[in-house]
């Protein structure tokens, strides 16, 4: 018993003399710090450390530097024809490769152009170049051929090309309602899928603004509009003696002069080919209802059948 | 003796006790003394990545891009591009065309075909509202050119009539739709635009003061615009089903739904809806059940 409590107070003593010894080195003396040495600098996201040592006792002062943090700067990205633009923010920090994009701008779309490299005949295709002028894409579009053209719907020879029609029986057919022959969007879906009431008629050699539209069948016209708010334009609808109802749209400005309860016969004029309305480039857009009782469309180009129409897809 | 060595034992352990505690804090206190200033400015530019857990993360959704038919179009798109409630409006007979040619100087009249040729494609509008005092429609053409009370409305009688006979005629409901009320022939041929507007009940479009906001332009404006607009997630979730049916894409539908979708979900986050919201089977993002007061079922 003696022996452990010796060894217990031998223990003590010399525990206390060394907490001793230095308390009463280090917290008697009023630090005098030297210069932060830095033993790990701080990044960007990640901690550094660095000490300092008393000049009068040597005691060692070790602490933590926090993160840096980004030191960020940002630039804005222009938008390119099919990439988005945006705000690019990166750290200046050599070594760090932060970077975070945001206020993403809208692509640009292709600023196209489009030229006509080998131009279509009445039976031949051609071919169209359309590029873009601000990069590289560009695209080689065939051009249907126009199919042949007739200086008037009573005409059966093809001024290009000199074709002769055969001879038709129009009493049971629908009279074109003009010259062009070309069909750049088809009835009942366009290209990307979404409804079309009826088909939109081109002429693939050349621009159609201005051209007469003319009755195709015989009727009462059911109303005529300048449609301002539904994509129409200036359009005539009329209900032939047949029962069907058409309708021409997006016609010329100012061209039309037929009201409600006006009678037309096969191949009246009715008014001009313009871009009125939801239309990107003068063209006739020409649908057929079955009957005055619903909007039941159907294939405008069934009653055309004596007409070589050609197609852009 | 033993007496003695117990205390001395006691009084060691105490000084030994107490002495490391002291030396603990005095060695804490000088280390946070002396990094103070270098910690305190290091730590305000460390970046805050603060996140509340139990917000719900709603992207933007990314529209595909409507495609413009390169050729033409119809009025296959029309409820979605313009104002379908407001068509009448929209509506120049010829006669009434002839009526503001006879009624305005030539140069006048030049400028009224300008202003009209202008703003005649509703999908000019996708991505900006109609504005009921800018935009050719009856009531302000008769306004701007002083146009002849009696006379428009005689036009405008003249139709109601026209109208009232044919869709006795036909089954086909796009008539019965052209007939002009009593109510609002008074107010076109009064010019009086803001009455005009306010007669008719807007399930698809969205009327806020002078402004009308399409289907198109809810397609392609952010969460933040239609918010900034003042449209509500209750006018959003009213018009899902109106909206399902337009000839667009499926992409271009599912992006739409999507949108709505997630309208509604950040306005239920922040309390301004507490409806049923029924998403649209074809709908690809996902919401929890509930949000806030507001409960979020897919249709079957």
């Amino acid at each position: 018993m003696k022996n452990i409590l010796k060894t217990v107070l031998i223990f003590a003593i010399m525990f206390n003399c060394t907490i001793f010894a230095n308390y009463s080195v280090y917290a008697e003396c009023s630090h005098v710090f030297g210069e932060y040495i830095i033993t790990q600098n701080a990044g960007c996201t990640t901690t550094g450390s660095k000490y300092r040592v008393c000049k009068k006792c040597g005691y060692k002062s070790t602490v933590m530097i926090y993160p840096r943090g980004h030191n960020t700067k940002s630039k804005v990205v222009s938008p390119k024809c099919t990439v988005k633009g945006y705000t690019l923010a990166y750290c200046t920090v050599s070594g760090c490769d932060y970077t975070a994009k945001y206020n993403y701008t809208d692509a640009l779309g292709h600023n196209t152009k489009d030229t006509c490299v080998t131009p279509p005949d009445c039976t031949t295709q051609g071919k169209r170049k359309i590029y873009c002028t601000r990069c590289s894409f560009v695209k080689y579009v065939p051009i249907p051929a126009h199919g042949h053209i007739y200086n008037s719907v009573n005409e059966n020879i093809c001024i290009k090309c000199g074709y002769k029609k055969p001879t038709t029986n129009w009493s049971y057919m629908f009279k074109s309602p003009y010259m062009a022959t070309h069909i750049s969007q088809r009835f009942p879906k366009y290209d990307d899928g979404t409804e079309h009431h009826g088909v939109d008629i081109i002429d693939a050699s050349g621009n159609v603004d201005g051209y007469p539209v003319y009755a195709s069948y015989s009727g009462t016209v059911l109303d005529s509009f300048y449609d301002r708010t539904n994509g129409r334009g200036v359009f005539v609808r009329i209900k032939q003696d047949n029962g069907y109802v058409v309708r021409y749209l997006h016609m010329k400005n100012g061209s039309v002069n037929l009201v409600e309860g006006d009678k037309v016969k096969a191949g009246d004029y009715i008014g001009k080919v313009g871009c009125t309305g939801e239309a990107y480039g003068s063209h006739l857009h020409y649908d057929v209802n079955k009957s005055l009782n619903s909007s039941d469309y159907t294939q405008p180009l069934d009653f055309f059948k004596n007409i070589n129409f050609t197609y852009s897809y | 003796m033993k007496k003695s060595l117990n205390v001395l034992i006691i009084t060691g352990l105490l000084l030994a006790v107490s002495v490391t505690a002291c030396g603990c804090q005095s060695t804490s206190q000088t280390t946070s003394n002396s990094s103070d200033i270098v910690q305190s400015s290091e730590v305000e530019t460390t970046p805050s990545s603060d996140k509340s857990e139990t917000k719900l993360d709603i992207p933007e959704e990314i529209m595909p891009t409507l495609d413009i038919n390169q050729n033409g179009g119809g009025d296959e798109l029309s409820a979605f591009y313009g104002a379908q409630e407001i068509s009448r409006l929209g509506l120049f007979s010829i006669k009434f065309e002839n009526l503001v040619k006879e009624s305005c100087t030539e140069e006048e009249f030049q400028e009224y075909m300008s202003w009209s040729e202008e703003n005649d494609n509703p999908v000019d509008n996708k991505d900006r509202p109609y504005n009921i005092n800018e935009m050719p429609n009856l009531p302000n053409v008769v306004k701007k050119y002083s146009l002849d009370h009696d006379k428009v409305a005689e036009i405008l009688k003249d139709l109601q009539k026209y109208y009232t006979e044919l869709s006795s005629e036909s089954e086909n409901a796009e008539y019965a739709d052209m007939i002009y009320t009593d109510e609002e022939i008074e107010a076109i041929a009064s010019g009086n635009v803001e009455k005009c507007f306010n007669l008719f009940t807007y399930n698809t479009a969205i009327l806020k003061n002078d402004l009308i906001y399409t289907p198109a332009y809810i397609y392609n404006n952010t969460m933040n615009k239609l918010e900034e607009a003042g449209i509500t997630a209750e006018e959003i979730a009213a018009r899902t089903e109106i909206y399902s049916s337009f000839s667009l894409t499926d992409e271009q539908m599912t992006a739409l739904q999507n949108k709505m979708l997630k309208y509604v979900a950040l306005q239920a986050e922040k309390g301004n809806f507490s409806g049923t919201y029924e998403i649209p089977a074809t709908a690809t993002f996902s919401v929890p059940e509930k949000i806030g007061n507001a409960t979020f079922v897919t249709q079957t």
